[in-house]
């Protein structure tokens, strides 16, 4: 299952520091500001800075608590963008439930290898969103879904890069 | 005395945590469907969220701002000289429909038929708009504490935008008309033949439901609303039919109408008031 984060923390950075409850709030809280943030000239689509948030700190950086801490990065998420509550703490739920098995294997990748999969959780959530949405409306998404999810994962390697350093694959010389 | 410390703590797995909150989200979700519980959080959550909005809006107001104030004298005399134009057909306009509206009066007196009631409006400016793509919503800058209730109808200068779903103290949240979870009713101001008019997740696009083959409908029909339902007041602008569309083998017609109000774009609003609202006020929620 990959590394054990520790108890009590959200998460772990380098040199074992941690960041405190409060202060996750604050990041999911800033994640959320820009979500609901319009882009000019396509205001249907919004980069899922929550996702991204959420999947950085349970692949990367990894503390104590991880479901319930998505549960709630959702439920707040829910909140901003009134949406149904529920929505979004479902999704991000199960990401968080299945980051662990894929943990290892994704870290030793270089950002841009890891988009496949970034997009496959980022599209999953959007999928049970959209579900959540049809449920309730009787509406199917459209192609602004999969837009939302191409940029957001955009921003995926950024992230990685500016925050973590690249793998190093050593090949042996001869 | 015995010690209560473990080396291995244990508790719930992730799995059964996991399960555990997988079933709240799930009972949230349908206690959000099925019943109205959560309503007034939701509404307490708009006046905690909506500031959050506003933040998002300061590029665009920025924007706005340094428009405004580094426009050029040739500009601003240009759109004045236009206003001006504007306010000059605009008075011609009223000074016709003054003498309309008496002559109407005098009409419904004679009728017997109710006077239709003054409206009392208010300007409400839009705060943001909630980023799910799939659904038509505005946050508003008024609310509870100026008097706004659920149901009530939203206009801009062109016509019916939509009507309020969930009021917060200072905020409130309207549904569009343009939402697939909307529908108005409507008449044809031609001929007054009625229908409803229902969103269809396309802000251009309007449409109107079973409507038989025989109606007498073209394209270019000026749509109001019907004062059907007791939602919306009689005589709002809805739109134009913009194309009307015999099916193969379906008894129904299929009309689309174009909204007259520009519901992507508009920035002020007009909540109206009427002696009507008490009707609706006290509804839970609409769209549904």
């Amino acid at each position: 299952m990959g590394c054990q984060g520790q108890a009590g923390s959200t998460m772990v950075l380098p040199g074992g520091k941690t960041i405190s409850l409060p202060l996750y709030f604050i990041l999911v809280l800033a994640a959320c500001t820009l979500y609901i943030t319009p882009i000019p000239g396509a205001s249907n689509i919004r980069i899922d800075a929550v996702a991204l948030l959420v999947m950085y700190a349970n692949f990367y950086r990894p503390g104590g608590w991880p479901l319930t801490l998505g549960f709630c990065a959702g439920l707040v998420q829910d909140l901003v963008a009134f949406a149904p509550l529920g929505q979004h703490a479902l999704g991000l739920t199960l990401i968080c439930f299945f980051i662990p098995w894929m943990r290892d294997a994704l870290r030793m990748l270089t950002p841009i290898k890891q988009l496949p999969i970034v997009i496959s959780l980022l599209l999953f959530l959007k999928f049970l969103s959209s579900w959540v949405t049809a449920l309730n409306l009787g509406i199917l998404p459209s192609l602004d879904a999969l837009w939302a999810v191409l940029l957001t994962s955009a921003f995926w390697p950024i992230i990685v890069g500016r925050f973590e350093s690249a793998p190093k694959i050593r090949r042996a010389s001869v | 005395m015995p010690s209560d410390r473990h080396i291995f703590r244990e508790g719930p797995t992730p799995l059964h945590r996991a399960v555990f909150l997988i079933g709240l989200a799930v009972t949230l979700l349908a206690i959000n469907y099925f019943t109205d519980w959560l309503d007034p959080l939701r509404a307490k959550a708009l006046d905690l969220v909506a500031p959050l909005y506003h933040v998002t809006n300061i590029p665009e107001r920025l924007s706005d701002w340094s428009q405004e104030n580094f426009a050029s004298r040739e500009e601003v005399l240009a759109e004045n000289q236009t206003l001006r134009d504007e306010n000059l057909i605009l008075q011609a306009r009223v000074s016709t429909m003054t003498s309309v509206v008496a002559e109407n009066t005098r009409l419904r007196q004679l009728l017997n038929v109710a006077e239709l009631l003054e409206a009392r409006v208010l300007i409400a400016e839009l705060v943001g708009t909630p980023p799910d793509s799939e659904t038509h919503r505005l946050i508003l800058d008024k609310g509870q504490n100026q008097e706004i209730f659920v149901g009530q109808p939203v206009l801009d200068a062109q016509g019916l935008v939509g009507q309020v779903v969930s009021v917060g103290a200072e905020y409130s949240e309207v549904l569009l008309i343009s939402d697939r979870g909307h529908a108005v009713p409507v008449q044809n101001l031609r001929n007054g033949v009625r229908a409803i008019a229902e969103g269809t997740g396309d802000f251009q696009r309007v449409r109107l439901r079973d409507i038989p083959i025989t109606m007498d409908l073209a394209v270019g029909d000026e749509i109001v609303t019907s004062g059907l339902g007791d939602r919306f007041p009689k005589g709002y602008p809805v739109g134009r039919v913009s194309s009307v569309r015999a099916v193969e083998g379906s008894p129904f017609l299929e009309v689309e109408i174009k909204p007259d109000s520009d519901l992507q774009t508009t920035r002020h609003m007009l909540l109206l008031f009427s002696g009507w609202e008490s009707r609706v006020f006290g509804l839970s929620r609409s769209g549904r």
